[in-house]
């Protein structure tokens, strides 16, 4: 007798947001990006629709670190400094769907550059490239409720992504979001109950939840990917199963994680045995992008260039194109 | 070693103490009662005295547990540092509850003098007049072992297997047995063993009992008059342990630290029922021997400490103490002053973290009587709770903390009086209106206040789900407070003292508890495969008493959002229980049962705990739709 392939029925389904808005929608972008929307589990084609591939963005960030491991600084050579020519080449070379664009600088401790400096930064940011922006503050909370409302305020219409709004801050990002028209990241320590206390504190704070990417706190492989994925499995699994609460879209900061661990990091004169640094730090990175396409994140924020070739193939084969 | 001499302000009360002592090891040694909830660990800033000196103030403030001393002083004790007497929490749920076969009465016999009998030995004579009492027996051996079996066989419904003569009996019985005549026997039951344990003339006096709550923060001691079968007075004080460590696990922690210490946390239980005996026993001219019972409940570690038996093994994986069910032990054996050989009935305990104190709660609560499914909380420190529903019965310990007992926060105090346990707010007026215990000026407030605040707060939406103060609320009770937000409760102005506030970290302590105790009911339930709608009656315990408002517990999501005729508050359910085991034997065999019956959840242990309390970290609830009246 022939085989019928049993088939999970989903009650509910993952939000789709937008993110970048091109001429007739009130911004400047040349193109948008779609997330989200499935309606099963991550490629199992047979039973749910992927109506969005998943997204890959290339992190720019205003000040580069101190110590950029040799094998992602000769990925992206000289233009690590100047933040708009780096963009540029992840757009125009690589084909990054979107710039997440990263105030590492403004922290206090590492530059204290202003809120003035990085607005002018995001208007010659969009102005340089075509593809929707994600804005990302420095991660320290009093610093990031003076600077995402600046920079929120001169992307204006531009429909950005703005990171995060976290369980103790999350009323000023907001807000900006509500006054400029973005779409927000509400982030949660790798914890599945905080992302939904998170979505319902912003929710309560008077923007709609179809407005919301998620992000969980995660590690990079051998530091806690498998966690990781885990809650990117339950959460994605919540979404099918109808929770309003945890239907949206899913991003994952892959690069700055993974570029942490010694076993990218480190020059091969140290770790001979750890084979060439060139490919090292690449397949380090690829892995754990791959795992959190496996998990169900829509959205990856990824460092060396290559892994956007790299991954973009591995999607070709998963999407079934 | 040199001394020095400390004043303690404003008793006036001296004590030599030795440099390097600490003020606060000094202040125990006069008799001073300072508040030392972390056990002296320089951590939960309660232990703050004022140190005379010659700056402009007049004095320092310090940590009396982390002040060493270095010269004589004079040294000023704050009320808010005091450990003081606590509320009179207990009220006589013994209410309908017939005296029938209690640890110890009287029992009123003719001693004979003449015929056959007078050549007998006084012990003879007194218990073949137990046997005759009766009139059962046409005719009697003289055999001293059939006589006991006898008079076993003649008293109350074959009671006891046998009647044995203490010591003490004897002693009073010599020179009263060659008058004869009426005399009063006091007879004990030792766990069905029958003792005379004293002999009297008749007299008008009649027969008491105490009932001992021994609780980790107060100890409520009971007379009862057994004879009537009643309370006829309760005294409460704080558990003078406390200035040792506020919760079960830190006194534990301190057996460990010092040779003497056991002894010592065993002398501070000891010295706190024994301040309640006579605060109860003087106003009645009682005298020690006319106490012939005591019934005391406890949770384990506080059982262990009083009796000296070492508590370690109770917070070491597997969790076991060294003994649940105690054989009824003699009064001085135990160390307690009254009669010497008085029975002394411990209820039995299930585990490591539930005690007597939960079984006798759920005897008196009538917890297990009924088949409707019962859940039964008794919430306090230790946030112990049992699912019944008839003769099946499992229970668990949730930890909540000291929170609803007012340790650890800002403006906390147990119930006692001057703690508030009630607040209105009218948001529009910016007005708080609140109720104190006993009418008195505030000093603080207690679980019952701020189960109250927190609802209220929530309501008019000066904090979010999440606990944070919404620093934009419009009223001026909202302001910074260190790098946070605080909440004026009360205006210091309107009541003669430093504001009343509510700060975000006392909210984020009351939000753990609250969600301890929470996500305990819903980890029990649910390893029954019960949801809380299915809970049919609430019966909830503890020093709140009737002050706990079933809205506002649900509201913060404390309870279950259940109809709210079904939450019942009760007092201390630990304290009825004691006074039934004293009054009746089907009480104390009933205790036995129930601690038998009782399976034990270790909440630690059981998968799915930590993820249910993360998502009842918040107001009520993380998932909304458990609190449909509410949200």
């Amino acid at each position: 007798m022939p085989f019928e392939m049993p088939v999970e029925k989903w009650a509910g389904a993952v939000n789709t947001v937008t993110i970048g808005a091109t001429r007739d929608q009130g911004g400047t972008r040349g193109s948008t990006v779609t997330l989200g929307g499935s309606t099963g589990l991550p490629f199992l084609h047979f039973e749910g629709k992927t109506p969005n591939r998943p997204a890959l963005a290339l992190e720019v960030l205003d000040t580069p670190p101190a110590e950029m491991p040799a094998p992602l600084a000769a990925a992206i050579g000289d233009v690590v400094n100047d933040p708009v020519a780096w963009a540029r080449l992840g757009v125009e070379k690589y084909g990054a769907d979107a710039i997440c664009l990263r105030f590492t600088g403004a922290h206090p401790d590492r530059g204290n550059r202003s809120p003035e400096e990085c607005a002018a930064l995001t208007k010659a940011m969009l102005a340089a490239v075509p593809v929707p922006l994600i804005l990302w503050g420095c991660g320290q909370a009093d610093k990031d409720n003076d600077l995402m409302p600046r920079v929120s305020e001169v992307a204006a219409g531009e429909n950005c992504l703005l990171g995060t709004a976290s369980q103790d801050n999350y009323k000023t990002i907001t807000a900006a979001c509500l006054a400029d028209g973005h779409k927000l990241i509400t982030e949660a320590p790798l914890d599945i109950n905080i992302q939904k206390q998170v979505n319902i504190l912003v929710s309560d704070a008077g923007l709609d939840t179809s407005r919301i990417v998620m992000f969980q706190v995660t590690g990079g492989l051998g530091y806690g990917m498998e966690y990781a994925y885990s809650i990117m499995e339950r959460t994605r699994l919540a979404a099918l199963g109808g929770d309003r609460m945890l239907s949206m879209p899913l991003l994952a900061q892959v690069g700055s994680e993974v570029w942490k661990a010694k076993e990218a990091r480190t020059p091969e004169e140290t770790a001979p045995q750890w084979g060439p640094a060139e490919a090292r730090g690449l397949l380090w990175e690829t892995l754990t992008a791959t795992c959190f396409l496996h998990g169900g994140t829509d959205l990856l924020v990824l460092w060396h260039p290559q892994v956007i070739v790299q991954t973009r193939k591995i999607l070709d084969a998963l999407m079934g194109a | 070693m040199s001394t020095h001499t400390i004043t303690f302000l404003p008793e006036g009360v001296t004590v030599a103490a030795a440099a390097g002592d600490t003020l606060l090891s000094a202040a125990t040694a006069a008799g001073i009662g300072l508040r030392a909830a972390c056990g002296g660990k320089g951590v939960c800033g309660k232990c703050v005295v004022r140190v005379a000196s010659s700056g402009s103030a007049g004095y320092e403030e310090v940590l009396g547990c982390q002040t060493p001393i270095t010269g004589d002083a004079v040294v000023t004790i704050p009320e808010e540092s005091r450990l003081a007497d606590g509320h009179a929490l207990a009220e006589d749920l013994t209410g309908g509850v017939a005296l029938e076969a209690p640890l110890a009465e009287g029992v009123s016999v003719e001693l004979p003098t003449e015929g056959e009998w007078y050549r007998e030995t006084a012990a003879e004579r007194l218990l073949a007049a137990l046997a005759l009492q009766r009139e059962r027996f046409s005719e009697v051996t003289l055999e001293l072992t059939a006589l006991r079996a006898l008079a076993a066989l003649a008293l109350q419904r074959e009671r006891f297997s046998e009647v044995t003569l203490e010591l003490t009996a004897l002693r009073a019985l010599a020179p009263l047995a060659r008058e004869g005549g009426r005399l009063r026997v006091a007879l004990a039951d030792f766990d069905g063993a029958g003792r005379v344990i004293g002999v009297a003339p008749e007299t008008a006096t009649g027969t008491y009992g105490v009932a001992v709550d021994l609780g980790t923060t107060t100890v409520v001691v009971g007379l009862m008059d057994l004879v009537a079968g009643k309370v006829l007075a309760s005294h409460a004080e704080l558990n003078a342990q406390g200035r040792y460590g506020a919760d079960v696990i830190s006194r534990i922690v301190y057996t460990q630290e010092r040779e003497e210490a056991r002894e010592e946390l065993r002398a501070a239980a000891l010295d706190t029922i024994e301040n309640c005996l006579f605060e109860l026993l003087a106003p009645l001219g009682l005298s020690r021997e006319d106490v012939i019972a005591a019934a005391l409940v406890g949770n384990t570690t506080m059982i262990h400490l009083l009796l000296g038996i070492d508590p370690a093994g109770i917070r070491r994986d597997p969790y076991v103490p060294a003994v649940r069910s105690l054989p009824t032990l003699a009064a001085e054996d135990v160390g307690l002053a009254i009669h010497p050989r008085a029975p002394v009935f411990v209820a039995p305990g299930v585990s490591s973290y539930v005690g007597g104190d939960i079984t006798a709660g759920v005897l008196a609560a009538g917890a297990a009587a009924t088949a409707e499914l019962t859940l039964f909380v008794d919430l306090g420190t230790n946030g112990e709770m049992v699912v019944a529903k008839g003769d099946w019965l499992v229970c668990c310990s949730c930890s909540a903390g000291p929170a609803f007992e007012g340790s650890g926060l800002d403006h906390g105090t147990y119930a006692r009086p001057g703690a508030i346990d009630a607040f209105r707010y009218d948001a529009e007026a910016d007005t708080m209106t609140f109720h104190t215990i006993g009418g008195a000026t505030p000093v603080g407030i207690c679980g019952s206040g701020y189960i109250d605040a927190l609802a209220e707060l929530l309501r008019a939406g000066a904090i979010d789900r999440r606990g944070r103060i919404n620093p934009e609320f419009p009223s001026p009770r909202v302001r910074a407070h260190e790098e946070r937000y605080e909440f004026v409760l009360v205006w210091g102005r309107e009541i003669g003292r430093d504001d009343i506030t509510l700060g975000e970290d006392d909210i984020q302590n009351l939000i753990r508890a609250k969600a301890a105790v929470y996500s305990g009911v819903t980890t029990l339930l649910d390893s029954l495969d019960l949801q809380p709608s299915q809970l049919e009656r609430v019966l909830l315990a503890g020093g709140f008493g009737h002050s706990l408002h079933p809205d506002n517990a649900v509201a913060i999501g404390l309870l279950p959002d259940l109809p709210r005729e079904r939450l019942h508050f009760l007092g201390n359910t630990a304290f009825a229980g004691a006074c039934r085991a004293l009054l009746r034997r089907d009480a104390r065999l009933d205790l036995q049962w129930l601690a038998r019956r009782m399976t034990n959840f270790e909440l630690s242990t059981v998968p799915g705990y930590m993820d249910r309390y993360v998502s009842s970290l918040f107001l009520p609830h993380t998932d909304l739709s458990l609190f449909p009246s509410v949200t």
